[in-house]
């Protein structure tokens, strides 16, 4: 019985970060009623950066792995490899921005901190499953892991009326997402009789010779890109974002607008590229169009935003429709010189240090009695230069320019573009950059050229910090390396082959 | 490909026209007879006593997740029972590791004071 066998051996090694982190959340909430309240603030903030960093080394001795486990419902490759990295990196990052801001409400006890780890290292947790998943079924479970988590940390400010408000709506648009996905998937798998990724492709390599898609394959298609859009908040599926963004405590912001974002754009990787890859022709063209749309709506609407986080929640719609760009540029699995998912990847790395980084300011800012308006912003060159100067760069990558990383990530996906042949793609980024050029640039010069409203007060904030500096740290020097990293990225090519 | 649209274009169609049309035919052939007795609420035949949205403790939902946590142990543990030579010392681990972080969730829901009935 070979079945009973795979399912008693398990290759519970491949699964090494993923458990870490599993850990990591069980021993936390084990510290939470272990470690007296007055500690808590040191012993679980580092219990947190201590078990991703872990997490994020025991990552790294799976490069170049390509072996699945659990009857190939979970797999570890290259591709979950760089998910993994990014998650974990953007986890760090945000463990480092939450801290202080925390601590300043635990006197209120309005927000206990273990649950928020708790809940953050289970949302880092679903991400990395949809990373390493080989099934229809484990995606789902992933997404689900990882939103879940996230509706309750955006709600997490429960005294605040509108973090409440921006939960809510998060998780009913949520759950209508998740529906659709799962209807999507349903319909795929009784077009193609698997919910396994590569039988996906395998049972549709023949149809796509036949040069005629039948139309339950297209409806699972549409389905599976609405549900997923929604994750990743494309436009028209957009609507919760800035609501939630604005709403939830800043530092969740920070993080849900970098890794449930990695979790949509892995599970749109794992299932239009691995397993619905012969359908090229049907879905790249629906990912392009929507792509233009989610650029240029949210590139346009953050021009008018006064609000720093209800402007960077545009933005970040923004960054999705460049993105999907990249995903919308693939052609075919081929080992010499594909570059459009490379680029997706590239992309979600550099902008999880430059987003998380853009938040971070802001949460610094309230650390210090601020408030999130543009003009709170006003002066800061001359009350805190250094704050302003590590805004300055954020907001530079961001826009895309040169030495800085979000230009290689914008050049990248431009570059897969013109590969795939899609001129009318690389233009409309262009033309969104040249807009978002316009509300980026006004943060710096309100920062520099405007009056000062307020004094900062000095208040100590070692871990935001440290954080900070190295966010700036990874927002240059990424873009120096950022041929390495794209080597990196690359080798998801071997991962996906199918062999047929 | 645009054959294939249209034939999904069709379906939604149907399934809209569908829908909305059994609720208006319902609406349009129903004799319309309303009293008190037949709006209120059905509690098997017994008189309604108190409104249906009255506020209650969230303390039953607790006692919900734990009826949750510990009906779910049990069923995973049955079939563990049953297949117990099958799985062998791996499975026995496994088990037990299943075991405990239950336990730990326990531990925490009480530590919480989430078993206080007061």
């Amino acid at each position: 019985m070979p079945l009973i066998v795979d399912l008693v051996n398990p290759d519970l090694a491949l699964m090494l970060p993923q458990l870490i982190v599993l850990g990591l959340a069980i021993l936390l909430l084990v510290a939470d009623i272990a470690v007296p309240k007055a500690r808590h603030g040191v012993v679980l903030t580092w219990m947190a950066l201590i078990g991703m960093g872990a997490a994020l080394i025991a990552n790294f001795t799976m490069v170049g792995t390509n072996e699945s486990t659990f009857n190939g419902m979970f797999r570890a490759d290259d591709f979950s490899v760089f998910i993994n990295l990014v998650v974990l990196s953007g986890a760090i990052l945000s463990i480092m921005v939450s801290s202080s801001y925390l601590e300043g409400h635990i006197e209120a006890g309005s927000m206990p901190l273990a649950e928020y780890y708790v809940l953050l290292s289970f949302s880092v947790l679903g991400t990395m499953i949809v990373g390493a998943s080989g099934d229809l079924l484990m995606i789902f479970l992933g997404i689900e892991m990882s939103s879940l988590a996230v509706y309750a940390l955006t709600g997490f400010a429960r005294q605040r009326v509108s973090s409440l408000e921006g939960a809510l709506k998060y998780f009913l648009l949520g759950l209508f997402a998740s529906a659709i996905l799962v209807y999507g998937m349903a319909w795929t798998y009784g077009a193609t009789g698997s919910t396994n990724l590569n039988d996906i492709a395998r049972s549709l390599s023949g149809v796509v010779t036949d040069g005629k898609v039948e139309a339950s394959l297209l409806l699972a298609l549409l389905l599976l890109i609405v549900g997923l859009g929604f994750k990743v908040a494309a436009v028209p599926f957009h609507m919760w974002t800035p609501d939630a963004y604005e709403g939830a405590p800043t530092p969740v912001s920070a993080y849900m607008s970098v890794i449930p974002k990695v979790a949509g754009f892995a599970a749109m990787t794992r299932i239009l590229v691995q397993g619905l890859g012969p359908l090229r022709d049907e879905w790249v063209i629906l990912i392009g169009v929507l792509a233009v749309i989610t650029m240029a709506f949210g590139n346009i609407v953050a021009v008018s935003q006064r609000n720093v986080k209800r402007m960077l929640a545009y933005s970040s719609i923004g960054h999705t429709g460049y993105i999907l760009a990249g995903l919308a540029a693939f052609e075919t699995i081929n080992p010499n010189g594909e570059i459009s998912v490379a680029s997706v990847l590239f992309y979600l790395f550099a902008y999880a240090f430059m987003n998380i980084g853009a938040f971070a300011i802001v949460t610094w800012l309230q650390a210090r009695g601020s408030g999130t308006d543009l003009e709170d912003f006003a002066g800061l060159g001359s009350r805190s230069p250094l704050a302003a100067l590590a805004m300055a760069v954020f907001m530079l990558s961001l826009m895309g320019l040169p030495p800085l990383v979000g230009f290689y990530g914008k050049y990248y996906v431009i570059l897969a573009t013109i590969e795939a042949d899609m001129v009318w793609l690389a233009v409309a980024i262009v033309l969104a950059s040249a807009v978002s050029a316009f509300f980026y640039l006004r943060v710096i010069a309100t920062m520099y050229f405007s009056e000062p409203v307020r004094e900062t007060p000095r208040t100590s904030t070692p871990l935001l910090g440290f954080g900070l500096v190295s966010m700036v740290a990874g927002t240059v020097l990424l873009g120096i390396f950022s041929s390495r990293v794209l080597d990196l990225a690359s080798d998801w090519v071997q991962a996906f082959s199918v062999p047929i | 490909m645009l054959q294939s649209y249209a034939i999904i274009g069709l379906m939604l169609l149907t399934a809209a026209v569908m829908g909305s049309s059994l609720l208006i035919v319902g609406r349009l052939i129903r004799p319309s007879n309303p009293n008190p007795t037949k709006l209120g609420v059905y509690e098997s035949g017994v008189p309604q006593v108190s409104p249906p949205r009255a506020r209650y403790t969230p303390r039953f939902y607790v006692v919900a997740l734990l009826f949750v946590i510990f009906d779910i142990e049990a069923i995973f543990l049955y079939p563990w029972a049953v297949a117990f030579d099958a799985l062998g010392l791996y499975g026995y681990i496994q088990a037990i590791v299943f075991i405990s972080l239950l336990l730990a969730g326990l531990a925490y829901e009480w530590k919480k004071g989430a078993l206080e009935w007061v």
